[in-house]
């Protein structure tokens, strides 16, 4: 908001209680009585006297603010002029004083202005975690602020030293799409290097149209522009073209172009390494699994089998996105316990004995006690503890019933099901999707919570590629 | 012309909210703290009173409760303005009876619609 500068006209600031009560005081110190008209003759202070004034001058405070000042005195000459002047530079100086305080006030309304843009929009993109919906949330503030048509947000590429497009209004497709190379001497140098740039029009700049790259048709319009950066390090470019009233961009604009800009950086800055700790996070659980896995050569990928089984289960069921992130996570790590069993154990080709069989079933606990160990596991610990219960009771280690047993553990259960029979193993052969099918559709009721069942066979129906995944990996 | 009074200890804000009530058209008195702003009210009920909550001596919620105790002032136009996330400020602004409130910093052009609203209701409410 730019505000016009406001003048108060001549009556207002006759008005100022302090400043009439000033003037009275001056009256009768100087012995005189005065009255002060406007421009147009009308009366605005003091006595209305009859007679004629002993002295008149006129008052010009401003262009716009004039009047008349009329004194009745007893006195003339030199004592007489300096009456008159004291007045006038009275009135001149709370003219003054009054206009200087309308400037700071118009700043200050400017200023809280933009300091309720800038609290406003933070909380609004900090809201977002996808680096799409952050840049689109950027690029939809930064048009509405600027009222530009055309917005875009560039990210950069360090290793490939190219720019594509996150987020954008306004832009052909074709450059939606497009890869824009940030090589090239003078292009570098102002990409990389310059903070806002803000053009009147874009021939005002010599090397505008070798930084757009093609992407701008050569039609004159103001454009505003600036880097994105975290830690001093290139991560974007958000740029602002096409204003609604064609006018040039203000330093004020400019200033909160730089504040989104700061904002967008930080908020895609930490949804970026948010992304990077969940996935690390992922691949260590990847490692501990591929771990166990190591020990049976038969059970080679088995975890990553059932957590992708698992995780389409659980989406035919309708979980949330956080709920099916702890069941792919529990669905890998189910088996972690079988650590603590000894190798020829889990690799022995005969049916175990009663002791074995006694040891091989203290892997759901094992797990569990493993997992514990870990905050930001421990949530899944239970689910890995009774990966291994039944429906109706007869499962292990502690014969939950029903759904006592985690809804997250039941999923497993049957996933791992499905595995286990279409993949070979230390004692038998693989056997055909048709036959693990049919066993679990047996076993619904029993072994299995029919619920499960039920979503586990309209993945079988919907996903063909479970089968055929299932045979590559067994290959 | 309605007559505004804008009561602020803070003379950067008041200064603000006169000069943008001004610049409107309204005819905007100054009082830089609670009983100031009882005094003129007393001398001349305005259209409308800003007050700020947070002032020394006298708070703007005791401004507003003492305003609402006497008749002549039972139904005045109160816009409170409130400190950023001091969520209860809000909720008590309008439990003691405040027209309306705003959370500072607040955004001079949505005040200036606010102000105009909500004297635009006035007029058009039975006397």
């Amino acid at each position: 908001m730019t505000s016009p500068r406001l003048e108060k006209p001549l009556s207002q600031l006759c008005a100022d209680a302090a400043l009439a009560r000033t003037l009275i005081r001056s009256a009768e110190a100087l012995g005189i009585s005065f009255a002060i008209l406007d421009a147009h003759g009308r009366h605005q202070f003091g006595p209305t006297q009859a007679g004629e004034p002993s002295h008149v001058r006129p008052l010009e405070m401003s262009p716009h603010v004039r009047g008349e000042l009329r004194i009745h005195a007893d006195f003339n000459g030199a004592r007489l002029c300096a009456a008159s002047d004291l007045i006038a530079g009275m009135m001149e100086s709370a003219h003054h004083g009054l206009h200087t305080i309308n400037g700071m006030a118009a700043e200050i309304c400017d200023n809280y202005e933009e300091l309720n843009l800038v609290y406003d929009l933070c909380p609004q993109i900090a809201s977002k975690h996808e680096p799409i919906s952050i840049g689109e949330e950027l690029v939809a503030q930064t048009a509405e602020i600027l009222d530009c048509r055309r917005v875009s947000l560039l990210c950069y590429d360090k290793e490939e030293n190219v720019l594509s497009v996150l987020a954008s209004r306004g832009l052909p497709s074709e450059v939606t799409t497009s890869k824009i190379p940030a090589v090239g001497s003078v292009c570098e140098e102002l990409l990389l290097n310059d903070d806002l740039l803000m053009l009147a029009d874009t021939a005002d700049h010599p090397y505008f149209k070798l930084m757009s790259r093609g992407a701008y048709d050569g039609t004159v319009f103001a454009i505003a522009r600036m880097p994105l950066r975290v830690h001093g390090q290139l991560i974007g470019l958000l740029t602002a073209t096409e204003r609604r009233n064609n006018a040039p961009f203000t330093a004020r604009e400019g200033k909160l172009m730089m504040a989104l800009a700061t904002m967008g950086a930080i908020t895609l800055q930490n949804s970026r390494l948010d992304q990077r700790l969940n996935e690390t996070f992922i691949s260590v659980i990847q490692c501990l699994c591929s771990a166990v896995d190591a020990k049976d050569p038969y059970t080679h990928n088995h975890s990553a089998r059932v957590s992708a089984l698992a995780v389409r289960i659980g989406r035919q069921l309708g979980l949330a996105p956080d709920a099916l992130r702890d069941l792919r996570l529990a669905a890998l790590v189910h088996d972690v316990g079988k650590i603590g069993v000894p190798e020829h154990i889990l690799s022995k080709s005969d049916r175990l004995d009663r002791d074995e069989w006694m040891v091989m079933q203290k892997h759901p606990e094992f797990g569990a006690k493993i997992l514990s160990q870990s905050k930001e596991l421990e949530r899944i610990a239970l689910v890995v503890l009774y990966h291994h219960e039944r429906y109706d009771g007869e499962g292990y280690p502690a014969g939950l019933k029903g759904e006592e047993a985690p809804l997250h553990s039941r999923i497993i259960t049957t996933a791992d099901t499905f595995d286990a029979i279409t993949t070979a193993r230390s004692y038998r052969e693989a056997r055909p999707h048709q036959v693990a099918i049919d066993e679990i559709k047996r076993c619904s009721g029993t072994q299995f919570d029919p619920m499960i069942v039920e979503a586990f066979l309209r993945v079988m129906q919907s996903m063909p590629g479970v089968r055929s995944e299932s045979v590559v990996c067994r290959l | 012309m309605a007559k505004i009074i804008a009561c602020d200890d803070e003379p950067y804000i008041v200064q603000g909210l006169r000069y943008l009530l001004e610049s409107e058209g309204y005819d905007v008195s100054i009082a830089n703290n609670g009983i100031e702003a009882l005094e003129l009210i007393e001398k001349e009920v305005p259209d409308m009173l800003i007050v700020d909550v947070m002032m020394p001596k006298m708070s703007g919620f005791q401004v507003v409760q003492t305003l609402r105790c006497r008749p002549e002032t039972k139904s005045l136009i109160i816009m409170m303005l409130t400190a950023k996330g001091q969520r209860s400020d809000a909720v008590y602004a309008r439990e003691i009876g405040a027209t309306d409130f705003m959370t500072k910093p607040f955004s001079p052009i949505k005040l200036r619609e606010r102000v105009r609203s909500l004297l635009a209701e006035k007029c058009e409410a039975p006397a």
